[in-house]
């Protein structure tokens, strides 16, 4: 026997004493005899091993036996009991204290009547009876009497060195020792049953209304807040609770106000979104759907019976078990505020800000959401980008189609950035990259009926396989989508040059409508202006479009023109504007240039332009015809009407004038044709040559017609010098008129006065012809009345017209063009016109 | 101190539910009594013995007392 069973012996023996000490009501006498007997009869037993589960499996079935015979109850209150033995750490041999308590029973049950039945003076029978399957302890019961009476004897004899110990160590046991030993002393055991008398409200109880609650079910301890979503402890059943149950119970109820929030945003929102407003409400969804799993285990926990195994939930394990999805919900909750009455774009860009948030778990929700939420832009663009199509019944996608009348108009109008709608990781440049992407697509099979196959596709489809909508907005995937949705880009706005500048031939439409609109052409419009003349004189009721068609014909015919391509030719046409009462031909004639089709895109909305541009150059050239035309007349009647003195003078202002007049027209014809028309043009071709879409075409051909529009004193700025300029193309005209009026009198003059020196020659009498000499004197006082009056207009035409050029270079100089500063220089280069 | 307050915790429930079983099952025991049986069983004590014991020693001292 080893040190450890001889102090169980000894312990044993010391229970022994102790029981009977207790039995006998503390009876020494009494206690002695007893303790000797009960140790004759049980010293042995501490070699008792027996296969403990198998006895306990024994022994519980017999306990629920002699149980179920009696009550149900009982049986019921059996189970509980022992489940939570079993659940206890202190008993170490629970099969033998229950074996104890089952034999305790039997013996009172079975043999009420008679208790008289002595053991201890060795009923063998008896004890072979009930102790069949110990009969091996019962027989060395027996046997080892002698060593059981040697164990007495010994102690005996230390008897009196114990009974000192004794009472010591009595007090240690009741005191400390063990803490299972001191919990089951006496004293104990009212003070506990007096804590779960008080402790009305359980967890149990509590724990199912937070489940309730986090379903957004009241319940018996949490009451709906009137008017809120959240939840509130009833202020009744609230008293019941001690300060840390409502405590808890507060921080568990904020889960339920997330949850109601969240639900109410989903059942708002689930009809009136568009498909991204969908992909919100289906993340929300998962994510409720996700905490449902956890309080339905929250819930199944809850509710096991005590004394299972995992039923020990509490409120604070539900917090825990709560947590993450609180600190979801919040973020969610959030994330939803941000979205609320926002759609599409502008819901991906209030998600994206969130991404930028420093929280670890907030990033995380975003990322999840903003993923989901882009799929549908995802698709969406990607069929924007490969088909050009727009499928965006919400009107959520940051492209809009609107309805176009003309289909010169689709390029310009049918498409447009929404601006509110780009998602805040789409840059604005790249937004208008993907714009004009699809628009090309469009343009191309709508306006071009180009069905070919479209370069760079392969690559976008590729991408749009490969990669997941968060290559969007993740910065490693974006820039790889980005490069590509460049180079398709590129690719599709070069396709669409290409195709305008060989199949629909562009640049000849430039240069053709610089040709003919902008009076490129020098020979052609010549003659077109001299052929035009007569017919432009007349008023212009009555001119008629079809012989200035013919007149326009044969001015092509005679001129460089007839090379041009046949094409060009057919699109050259006359135009003729409305005209009121007291219009000449010169007013309402136009030149027109029919561009349709295709590259009408460009040049159909700046056909006023050109007519106005048209009107100008026309108008200044006209001038400079008329111009030309009266220098050469002078020249004539110089020579022709050398010998009438009086036609001199006036003949010498009208000279000087025209000069200042041909001067002027000179320098200003220089500068618009030249300085303006030339250099603007010069640029726009690089600009169209270096141009990557058909967008810098535009903005080119745009910029250059602004510039010439500029240049001729069109715009707003130079309306006065305009009026100006009008006003010196007239005096022009008028001084036309003059000096038309004045060839006319001295062409008559001129023959009569031959006609009188024939005459006088012939008749042979010397002039003495009375008549005919008055009649001659007459007729030169009224030839020199109206070259009189004739001067004093010119001189007065001149003096205004002086005026007006001062006035004209004095705004000219004033100018904030540098260029027309010089034309001002150049105008009055040796201070002729001075300036005040 | 824990560990010590909740095997104490344990102890006083694992006894109530003892003294609730002794009862259920009909054995009037004193909870010093039972106290001490528990912890003659834990300590290994034949229990069928144990229950024969206890009941003489009932039985004496009950004869005792009529005596007296």
């Amino acid at each position: 026997m080893d040190v450890a069973d001889s102090i169980d012996t000894k312990n044993i023996t010391e229970l022994i004493l102790k029981l009977c000490d207790v039995l006998s009501k503390h009876n020494p006498a009494i206690s002695e005899r007893l303790s000797h007997n009960a140790l004759m009869c049980l010293s042995c037993t501490s070699t008792v091993t027996t296969n403990s589960l198998n006895q306990e499996e024994y022994i519980v079935n017999c306990i629920r036996h002699l149980l179920s015979s009696q009550s149900k109850d009982k049986l019921d209150r059996f189970e509980i009991l022992y489940s939570k033995l079993k659940g206890s750490t202190i008993l170490k041999k629970r099969d033998l204290t229950l074996c104890f308590l089952y034999h305790l029973s039997q013996r009172l049950g079975k043999h009420p009547g008679h208790p008289s039945e002595s053991v201890l003076h060795c009923s063998t029978k008896d004890s072979g009876q009930i102790l069949t399957r110990t009969s091996s302890i019962a027989l060395s019961n027996t046997q080892s009497q002698e060593s059981v009476k040697h164990i007495f004897d010994s102690r005996d004899k230390r008897k009196s060195h114990h009974s000192t110990l004794h009472s010591n160590t009595h007090k240690i046991t009741s005191q400390t020792t063990t803490a299972s030993s001191a919990s089951w002393s006496k004293a104990d055991i009212p003070s506990s049953s007096r804590i779960s008398c008080l402790n009305v409200v359980t967890e149990q109880e509590l724990l199912q209304d937070v489940v309730f609650s986090f379903q957004g079910i009241e319940g018996k301890f949490l009451r709906r807040e009137p008017g809120g979503l959240g939840f509130a402890v009833d202020a009744k059943a609230g008293k019941l609770l001690t300060p840390s149950q409502r405590a808890l119970l507060e921080r568990l109820i904020g889960i339920s106000f997330l949850h109601n929030e969240l639900k109410r945003f989903c059942e708002e929102n689930e009809k009136q979104r568009g498909t991204i407003g969908q992909a919100l409400i289906a993340t929300l969804t998962d994510e409720l759907s996700a905490y449902y799993k956890t309080v339905a285990i929250l819930q199944a926990s809850a509710n096991k019976p005590p004394g299972q195994e995992n039923s020990d939930m509490t409120l604070k394990k539900a917090l825990y078990v709560m947590h993450e999805h609180q600190t979801r919900f919040e973020w969610l909750a959030y994330i939803a505020e941000q979205c609320r009455d926002k759609k599409g774009g502008a819901l991906t860009t209030a998600i994206h800000g969130f991404l930028q948030h420093g929280s670890k778990c907030a990033q995380e929700i975003s990322e999840r959401v903003l993923k989901a939420v882009c799929k549908p832009l995802y698709v969406m663009l990607s069929r924007w980008l490969l088909d050009g199509e727009i499928n965006d019944p919400y009107n959520e996608f940051f492209i809009e189609v609107k309805t176009v009348s003309t289909a010169e108009r689709l390029w310009h109008d049918k498409y447009h950035v929404r601006q509110h709608m780009v998602p805040s990781f789409i840059k604005m440049s790249q937004a208008k990259k993907i714009l004009a992407t699809g628009k090309s697509i469009n343009f191309l099979r709508q306006i071009c009926k180009d069905s070919g196959h479209l370069p760079g596709r392969e690559s976008l489809q590729k991408l749009f396989k490969t990669t997941l909508a968060d290559g969007l907005f993740a910065p490693e995937q974006s820039i790889e989508f980005h490069a590509t949705l460049e180079s398709v880009y590129k690719e599709t706005s070069l396709r669409v040059l290409e195709l305008l500048k060989n199949k629909y031939r562009l640049l000849e439409h430039l240069q053709s409508l610089r040709r003919y609109l902008l009076l490129g052409q020098g020979d052609f419009i010549r003659h077109l202006l001299d052929l035009l003349t007569p017919e432009l004189n007349k008023p212009a009721g009555q001119i008629y479009i079809h012989t200035l068609t013919a007149i326009l014909e044969s001015a092509i015919r005679v001129t460089n023109a007839q090379y041009e391509d046949e094409d060009t030719l057919k699109r050259l046409a006359v135009f003729f504007m409305s005209h009121s009462s007291g219009d000449t031909g010169w007013d309402v004639f136009g030149l027109v240039y029919i561009v349709d089709g295709p590259v009408g895109t460009i040049f159909q909305q700046t056909l006023s332009t050109y007519q106005s541009l048209f009107g100008a150059l026309w108008r200044a050239k006209r001038t400079e015809f008329a111009l030309a035309n009266m220098r050469r007349q002078q020249i004539t009647m110089s020579k022709l009407f050398k010998n009438i003195e009086e036609l001199r003078p006036v003949m010498h202002l009208i000279h000087i004038l025209t000069s200042k007049m041909i001067h002027f027209l000179n320098q200003t014809q220089y500068y618009f044709l030249f300085e303006v028309l030339e250099c603007s043009w010069a640029e726009m071709q690089n600009q169209v040559n270096k141009a990557e879409c058909l967008d810098d075409i535009i903005t080119a051909h745009t910029c250059f017609l602004t510039s010439v529009q500029r240049g001729v004193l069109l715009d707003e700025d130079s309306r006065q010098l305009f009026s100006h300029l009008i006003s010196i193309y007239n005096f022009v005209m008028n001084l036309e008129g003059h000096q038309g009026a004045l060839y006319q009198a001295a062409l008559e003059e001129h023959e009569a006065r031959r006609a009188y020196a024939a005459h006088r020659d012939a008749a042979d009498d010397f002039g003495t012809d009375n008549h005919l000499q008055k009649v001659n004197l007459e007729r030169k006082a009224t030839f020199r009345q109206f070259l009189g009056t004739t001067k004093l207009k010119v001189k007065t035409s001149a003096q205004t017209y002086d005026e007006i050029v001062k006035k004209f270079l004095g705004l000219l100089s004033k100018s904030m063009n540098m260029n027309l500063r010089l034309l001002c220089v150049r105008l009055t280069f040796n201070n002729f016109y001075t300036t005040a | 101190m824990n560990e010590k307050t909740s095997s104490a915790k344990d102890a006083k429930e694992t006894f109530q539910c003892l003294m609730e079983l002794s009862t259920l099952l009909g054995a009037d025991l004193d909870p010093e009594v039972l106290s001490i049986c528990v912890r003659l069983c834990e300590a290994g004590v034949n229990p069928e013995l144990l229950v024969t014991v206890l009941k003489d020693i009932l039985k004496e001292v009950q004869v005792v007392r009529q005596e007296e």
